[in-house]
């Protein structure tokens, strides 16, 4: 399975709660609710071109239409690799962190 | 958002669109553009269009500084790997490098040291810090109306002081001339001085030591004397109210001292005089409206007053107490006298000839580069191919070019530098300047330094990076081993830039160096080579001029002694009005006069055509004999001239008794003059000897002897007339070496191109070589083949250089009124000198590939 950094790891997550509508101001919008952080287009898309390269997700180009004023969206679909490495990753959350809370944090 | 609201301006601020389309990834462009422009409208709808602007703004500059630093990063990256392979490059093709850098550094510095040359010059006289409001009186010349002509009547300074308020202030300023100076036993010649008016100070700057200039030139016996001067007759003392004697004649007192006069000054003195001296020391007639005297008159205008209008209005000055009067006066800016001189004989012409030489060396510097760099395209080919294979576009090869060319103009602009200063001696003994390439304060010349600098890299870089960067992979790897005669062409029309411009240069140098040797060869029509001439001063003045002729006369070898007034190379002063029996109506009247004895003719060897020398003596004024040459005889009009009656301005009246063969009685630049010789013993000032120039030694003894017998109180000089002749050319004599250094330079910038190429040709033709060889071709076969094509490439140059040194060197002879032919043999000369060196270039490496053993040449690659 692809090892993913835990910016990648948000990114993915926030492709697959957008579903069919995720392109860069949903997944931008959903990132921000999930976690409070606010990524430029920049970096957001620095993700997203990391997640294509490893193949767990896959860029689509919109229509392009005149209300547009000429410029195309680009949609981004979750792979099936993508998908399990999500479900990957919850089972990897769920092992590490499996007997543990906060409090349990302060035992020493 | 849709077309609608673009259209109602509901759309981001163009230039922060335009920002991010710059910063952000190529692939990603248009799809962030189009979310910042929704969450744009968002924001419009939600806060209104300035809270929208704001936002949006905000965020693009949240994103420059990651983005610039990923840019920033990889381009540092890609320049360490540039640098890498540059150095790597530079190492492997160390000839080719080293070919690159000589050039280009010897370009440079030619470019550095004209450059300070010409900076030099465009800063003549700015010590003078009211230079541009300064005007000099002039006229025009009554022989040439369209000509300039400073020399003026003395009183005219002080009159239109007087007549025009516009005027602030007025000066005139005379060369002294050679003065002999006394303070105790010191005793010495001083030839840099001048005559000017208290109000000199109030024009030029001259910056006061001690006391004020101004207020002690008021006085008639009171001098200024420059730092340095002051310090040769006094030392280390206070030399203000001391006494110095001139002439042995003359108490002056020592009333102020002002500083140095810069080298870039076109007034140079060591001491100045009130005017009024001038009339004392040489009988001049400074009180003569009608006397044309050697000196120039400078004003400086009131701040309102516009100097062409001022000009108008002292037009007819002149015509004041002569109703015949064709002379008028004109304003003419003493800024410009520098460099475009009176009549366009100023420098002006040399700093456009020697600057386009400049950029023409640096540009055969350039064009080394670009052919050497070609050239080795195809060893290149694979290495570029294989770069854009791994995703360099065009710009990532075109940087890698410009970071190789760094390299190489770093190295040869530091070496240029060193090169310049190394040089700079030789430059000012040559030039008679003294520049300096002073980086430290001199700002404007380090970015012109640095300018040059980039211009040359840029230039050089320009076609090799646009022609490695058009490289297609799939070709390179398709015909790796093809050669690159694609571009040849090119590389030859270059070279043959190169060696076009190499001639024209070769083709100058022989044919100024002609024009020298001409003028230093010409008959001038006197025996310049036993001539002799002391100056007439103090006891020689005043004793009997028989006595003195005598006693030099007395030793064997002395021939002939003559008194005069002028040399016979150079006729001087100008007459008023002359008349003359049968002088037609239409003709001015007016020559340059000089007074001789009647020896004068025997001793300087000048045949009559008619008539004979001056029969009555000289201190006869009640009938003058006048003398005339050729050329005044064709200008007076008349017939028979022996005999008539002439008149020369108000003296006693008298006649022609002979006429005399024209002599060169100017420099060469100017046609022979029409003069009247006469004798008037107070205007003498050399006595001029013809010798046998067996004995030297004893001959300048014996007449030091006698003169030092006259004259105890003055050092002893005597001077060859030959040498005084040849100062005149002197300017253009430095004019011809510089020309000559240059076009050396040039060729040897031409030869290293070839060298490089023929290194070049040779390498890649190893094998064919080998293989010839191998079926018995000679080395002479072979440094044929190799040289065949550059020679006709020198063939062509020539052709080509012609024409266009034959106008350029056609246009500067214009400039002799006497002057060499300009034949064939000059042009032959300069295309076997171009082929020659070519031909031994070339040799250099096609002799080694020639004999070079075969097997080592079939092995090769």
């Amino acid at each position: 399975m692809q090892e993913l950094s835990k910016a990648e790891e948000i990114t993915l997550l926030a492709v697959w709660r957008a579903g069919e509508n995720a392109y860069g101001v949903s997944i931008r919008d959903q990132i921000l609710n999930d976690t409070g952080k606010e990524y430029t287009y920049g970096t957001l898309y620095g993700f997203l071109r990391q997640l294509a390269s490893k193949g767990l997700v896959q860029k689509r180009m919109g229509e392009v239409t005149p209300e547009k004023g000429g410029r195309r969206k680009a949609y981004f679909d979750l792979t099936d690799t993508g998908r399990s490495t999500l479900k990957e990753a919850i089972r990897f959350h769920r092992q590490v962190w499996k007997d543990l809370d906060e409090l349990s944090l302060d035992r020493i | 958002m849709n077309i609608a609201d673009i259209n109602n301006g509901k759309r981001p601020p163009r230039l922060a669109e335009w920002l991010i389309h710059r910063l952000s990834w190529a692939d990603d462009r248009e799809a962030i553009l189009d979310n910042m422009q929704e969450d744009f409208a968002h924001h419009f709808r939600v806060k209104g269009r300035f809270s929208a602007q704001r936002w949006y703004w905000q965020y693009v500059f949240r994103s420059i500084w990651p983005c610039m630093k990923s840019i920033l990063s990889w381009r540092i990256n890609m320049f360490k790997n540039h640098m890498k392979i540059a150095f790597r490059h530079f190492y492997k093709h160390m000839s080719f490098s080293l070919i690159n850098i000589l050039g280009l550094a010897i370009g440079l510095a030619c470019c550095m040291l004209i450059m300070a040359w010409v900076q030099d010059e465009l800063n003549y006289d700015s010590i003078h810090a009211k230079r541009d409001h300064i005007q000099c009186i002039t006229h025009n010349s009554s022989k040439d109306v369209g000509r300039i002509d400073p020399s003026l009547p003395a009183p005219l300074i002080p009159y239109l002081k007087d007549n025009f308020a516009d005027i602030r202030y007025a000066t005139r300023f005379r060369i002294s001339g050679k003065r002999l100076f006394s303070v105790g036993d010191k005793r010495q010649y001083e030839e840099k001085g001048g005559f000017v008016d208290p109000e000199f100070f109030d024009i030029f700057t001259a910056p006061s030591v001690a006391n004020d200039p101004k207020a002690a030139l008021k006085n008639l016996n009171t001098i200024v004397l420059t730092e340095n001067m002051a310090k040769r007759y006094f030392g280390a003392d206070d030399p203000v109210g001391k006494v110095i004697k001139l002439e042995n004649q003359f108490d002056f007192m020592v009333g102020a001292i002002v500083e140095d006069c810069p080298p870039n000054s076109s007034l140079q003195y060591d001491f100045l005089l009130q005017f009024e001296n001038y009339g004392r020391f040489d009988n001049a007639d400074i009180d003569s409206w009608g006397l044309y005297l050697n000196f120039h008159g400078y004003v400086m205008l009131n701040n309102s007053v516009d100097s062409g209008r001022f000009s108008n209005l002292i037009k007819d000055v002149l015509d004041r107490d002569n109703p015949e009067n064709v002379l008028k006066l004109k304003t003419y800016p003493f800024s410009k006298l520098r460099l475009y001189g009176f009549n366009g004989d100023g420098s002006f012409v040399h700093i456009l000839v020697f600057s386009g030489i400049g950029l023409l060396i640096l540009l055969m510097a350039c064009i080394n580069f670009v052919n050497l760099t070609t050239a080795q395209s195809a060893k290149r080919a694979k290495e570029i191919g294989l770069r854009k294979v791994s995703g360099a576009d065009k710009h990532s090869i075109r940087r890698q070019i410009y970071s190789e060319l760094l390299v190489i103009v770093t190295i040869a602009f530091i070496l240029a530098i060193i090169l310049a200063v190394l040089l700079l001696p030789a430059l000012n003994a040559l030039s008679g300047k003294s520049l300096s390439i002073n980086l430290q304060d001199n700002y404007l010349l380090i970015f012109m330094l640095m300018g040059i600098a980039i211009l040359t890299a840029f230039i050089s870089g320009l076609y090799p990076a646009i022609y490695f960067s058009s490289f297609s992979p799939m070709r390179v790897f398709n015909s790796a081993s093809r050669s690159t005669s694609t571009h040849s062409g090119l590389r030859k029309f270059l070279v043959l830039l190169q060696f076009t411009v190499s001639i024209i240069l070769i083709i100058s140098t022989l044919v100024i160096n002609k024009q020298m040797t001409f003028i230093r060869t010409r008959e001038l029509g006197f025996d310049k080579s036993h001539l002799v001439y002391i100056d007439l001063n103090g006891n020689l003045r005043s004793s009997d001029r028989f006595v003195i002729k005598n006693e030099l006369l007395r030793h064997a070898d002395v021939n002939d002694v003559t008194i005069a007034q002028s040399l016979p190379n150079y006729a001087w002063n100008t007459t008023g009005s002359l008349d003359w029996e049968g002088k037609p109506e239409h003709i001015q009247g007016s020559m340059p006069f000089v007074n001789i004895d009647k020896d004068y003719f025997k001793t300087v060897g000048i045949e009559f055509i008619d008539g004979k020398t001056f029969n009555l003596m000289p201190s006869n004024r009640e009938v003058r004999e006048y003398i005339i040459n050729e050329k005044a005889l064709e200008y007076m009009g008349i017939d028979n001239p022996v005999g008539k009656s002439f008149q020369a301005f108000g003296a006693a009246p008298g006649r022609i008794v002979g006429v005399v063969k024209n002599v060169h009685n100017a420099p060469l630049y100017e046609e022979i003059y029409p003069v009247v010789y006469m004798q008037v013993p107070y205007f003498y000032h050399y006595i001029i000897m013809n010798i046998n120039t067996r004995d030297m030694r004893g001959i300048i003894t014996h007449i030091q002897d006698v003169v030092e017998d006259i004259n105890p109180d003055y050092p002893f000089e005597c001077h060859f007339l030959d040498e005084t002749i040849d100062h005149y050319y002197q300017a253009d004599r430095q004019v011809n070496r510089l020309i000559t250094y240059f076009a050396a330079l040039a060729v040897f910038i031409s030869c290293l191109g070839l060298l490089g190429l023929s290194l070049f040709m040779v390498q890649q033709r190893t094998r064919e070589i080998g293989i010839r060889k191998t079926l018995g071709a000679s080395v002479s076969v072979i440094v044929g083949l190799v040289s065949r094509d550059f020679l006709i490439m020198v063939l062509i140059s020539n052709l080509m250089a012609w024409p266009v040194a034959y106008l350029f060197m056609r246009k500067w002879l214009q400039n002799f009124a006497y002057k060499a032919e300009l034949n064939i043999g000059v042009f032959l000369l300069a295309a076997m000198i171009g082929f020659t060196v070519a031909f031994l270039t070339i040799s250099f490496h096609s002799i080694k590939a020639a004999r070079a053993n075969l097997v080592e040449s079939l092995r090769y690659e």
